[in-house]
């Protein structure tokens, strides 16, 4: 059964430059308890997506079509309150990326917790809700005492596990963790891997994670997704996307990844020569056509292409997928 | 193991004192530091890529700073080539700079945004009057702009920083640096800000430049990254190097108990490898006046009695291989 299904969704952003199509026809699907991994570099547009979810964007920003499916209740069309008080953190959640500043520094952390219980549980007493948030953050393994501290007390680490507890204030089905351990130390970031994925099982959340990182999503998810310029361009199972990336970008991505395990030295490094597009003016055709060295005529010519099966498990928007080749 | 070294760095130390308001001054005379680098000893060789790598406030980015003293030790020695470079007055140092230069982490902050590419790649050159006039300016920029594949180069002269994408600016920094082919460079976390897929491109042109220059430092906080890039590694943790040997070593053979924490925590692209828990416990402890002990021993899991009472010395364990740990010699 799918938690949380997408389709055709379009969100763009209004500027003084001119319309930014951060995402443009995006299909996105969450099965329940499942990990879902959304991939891409910086300005991909897959924070967007995430927020997206959550009805969060910027005021310049808005879902221009599409729909969103939460358990089969459409959640598109719900008004803001309605969405606030059924959907946003009641069942869809989100840790939001750079913990060091998520944070309010002048409220206790165990404070803000409750806060969170408050807008969407008008019911609990103050005390009942402090209570929760100290359970919560003994679930991310903080000593509940911590909680009368303010952020600046906190490390890094510490932080990321608050922002951590805060989304599961009320008790969500759906987790959005939107870069979780990016720009922390690596032993600090596996203690978090280890932490949510405990999480996951132990709550039986279904959880979508972004990042720029492939080898923290190989490491959490079930699924990938990797985005490109507004769009995903590969999707599926996560072993047989690793094993046989069909899209020319998504092999890129993978080979330019050093590993710590190769038994040689390498003295050459792999890269995609170029840079991703500008989303006020993406490229005809397929957007990752320019940087592409098996781009032919339809290519460039054709209207992006549309997700083709490879596999049940595996799909691909390439006019020339790389076959099995690896 | 020194065979040819370029740097020779000596017992370096650097603290940075901590203020303190008058109240918290009055109850304790003791004086706070910040131990950054403390009594830090490596030779880097000619021709040699050294890594040094750690976790944020390690202490990697003040060591390469001082290294070119852009920041003064608070004491030990720094040679280059024979020249103990910490003794040496600011006119001794100027005329050593054109040998040494930096690459700086962030390409978004390190370029002046009112300078055209021509005028910040040239820089170094006319701070060091090494221009005859603007034909020989550009001429000389062209070159290394073609050499860092910004081509053609009349296209890139003209322009300013925010019309580069970042790995553009980065190769310009890096242009900047070897424009007058300095025997070392420090790379301090070159390609950090950078798209996972333009990095490649960047790090392939430093190892090629490397006939222009001699020798790089490069600090990174990322194993994998530096096993494939540098020849020898040095691991940081708290202001002391742990361990030190070729990249193949630390990566087959590492012995210090941090190494084998940064080795296990590194996640790998590939699901079907995936990791067990990680076995270490805790965040990196305060560098303000370390007690004198092994300074991972609040979180080693194998820590015995000595551990606590002596802080180990960087010894050679075999062929070159240093290990900071007392389970190893003890």
């Amino acid at each position: 059964m799918n938690i949380l299904e997408v389709s055709d969704l379009r969100v763009y952003y209004h500027t003084v430059k001119g319309v930014v199509k951060a995402v443009d026809g995006v299909d996105f699907t969450v099965e329940a308890g499942s990990s879902v991994g959304l991939a891409g570099e910086s300005g991909c547009g897959k924070t967007t997506l995430g927020l997206s979810f959550l009805k969060l964007l910027p005021s310049n920003g808005a879902i221009e079509s599409g729909t969103l499916v939460f358990k089969g209740d459409d959640i598109y069309t719900l008004d803001e309150k309605d969405f606030r008080e059924n959907v946003r953190w009641k069942q869809i959640s989100m840790i939001f990326q750079g913990a060091m500043n998520a944070l309010n520094p002048v409220f206790k952390v165990e404070d803000q917790i409750a806060e969170a219980i408050k807008l969407h549980d008008k019911n609990k007493k103050k005390k009942e809700r402090i209570e929760i948030a100290r359970d919560l953050l003994k679930r991310v393994e903080i000593d509940p005492a911590m909680g009368s501290h303010y952020p600046h007390e906190f490390s890094g680490g510490m932080r990321q596990r608050a922002m951590i507890a805060m989304a599961l204030a009320c008790n969500p089905q759906l987790v959005i963790a939107d870069e979780p351990t990016t720009a922390l130390d690596v032993i600090v970031q596996k203690q978090l891997m280890d932490l949510l994925r405990g999480l996951k099982e132990d709550m039986n959340l279904s959880l979508i994670v972004i990042s720029h990182d492939i080898s923290v999503l190989a490491e959490l998810c079930d699924y990938l997704n990797i985005m490109y310029a507004g769009r995903i361009i590969e999707g599926g199972e996560i072993n047989e996307i690793f094993r046989s990336p069909q899209h020319h970008y998504t092999h890129g991505l993978i080979s330019t990844f050093p590993t710590v395990e190769d038994e040689e030295r390498k003295n050459t490094f792999e890269f995609i020569p170029g840079a991703p597009p500008n989303l006020l003016d993406p490229p005809q055709g397929c957007r990752f056509h320019p940087r592409c060295q098996a781009a032919t005529e339809i290519c460039r010519q054709e209207p992006p292409p549309e997700m083709r099966r490879i596999s049940d498990n595996h799909h691909v928007a390439c006019h020339h997928p790389r076959g099995d080749l690896v | 193991m020194s065979e040819n070294p370029i740097i020779r760095v000596r017992e370096l130390r650097k603290l940075f004192p901590i203020r303190r308001g008058l109240i918290s001054s009055l109850f304790t005379k003791e004086d706070l530091n910040l131990h950054a680098v403390d009594k830090v000893t490596f030779d880097i060789n000619q021709d040699e890529v050294l890594g040094l790598v750690g976790e944020s406030g390690c202490g990697k980015t003040t060591l390469g700073r001082l290294l070119i003293r852009l920041i003064e030790p608070t004491s030990g020695e720094i040679y280059f080539r024979d020249t103990n470079i910490v003794s040496l007055s600011p006119s001794e140092m100027k005329q050593l700079r054109p040998k040494m230069q930096i690459i700086f982490q962030d390409p978004y902050e390190s370029l002046n945004p009112r300078m055209t590419v021509l005028d910040l790649v040239a820089e170094p050159l006319e701070v060091n009057h090494l221009i005859e006039n603007e034909a020989d300016k550009e001429k000389k920029v062209a070159e290394i702009l073609e050499s860092v594949r910004l081509t053609p180069p009349e296209d890139f002269m003209f322009r300013y920083p925010h019309e580069l994408s970042g790995g553009q600016r980065q190769r310009i920094a890096v242009a900047r640096a070897l424009i007058i082919h300095p025997d070392f460079v420090v790379a301090d976390e070159p390609v950090s800000m950078l798209d996972t897929s333009t990095r490649g491109e960047i790090l392939n042109l430093m190892m090629e430049l490397k006939q222009l220059t001699r020798s790089y430092l490069f600090i990174t906080h990322e194993l994998a990254v530096a096993r494939h890039f540098c020849d020898r590694i040095a691991i940081m943790y708290l202001g002391r190097i742990m361990e030190m040997a070729t990249s193949d070593e630390i990566v087959k053979n590492p012995v210090h108990p941090y190494t084998r924490a940064l080795l296990e925590a590194t996640p790998v692209p590939n699901p079907a490898a995936r990791k067990e828990k990680v076995n270490i416990t805790g965040e990196v402890t305060s560098p303000i006046n370390p007690p004198r002990r092994c300074r991972f021993y609040s979180r080693c899991l194998v820590a015995k009695d000595i551990c606590s009472k002596l802080e180990p010395e960087l010894v050679d364990i075999g062929g070159g291989h240093m290990v900071a740990c007392h389970l190893n010699h003890a």
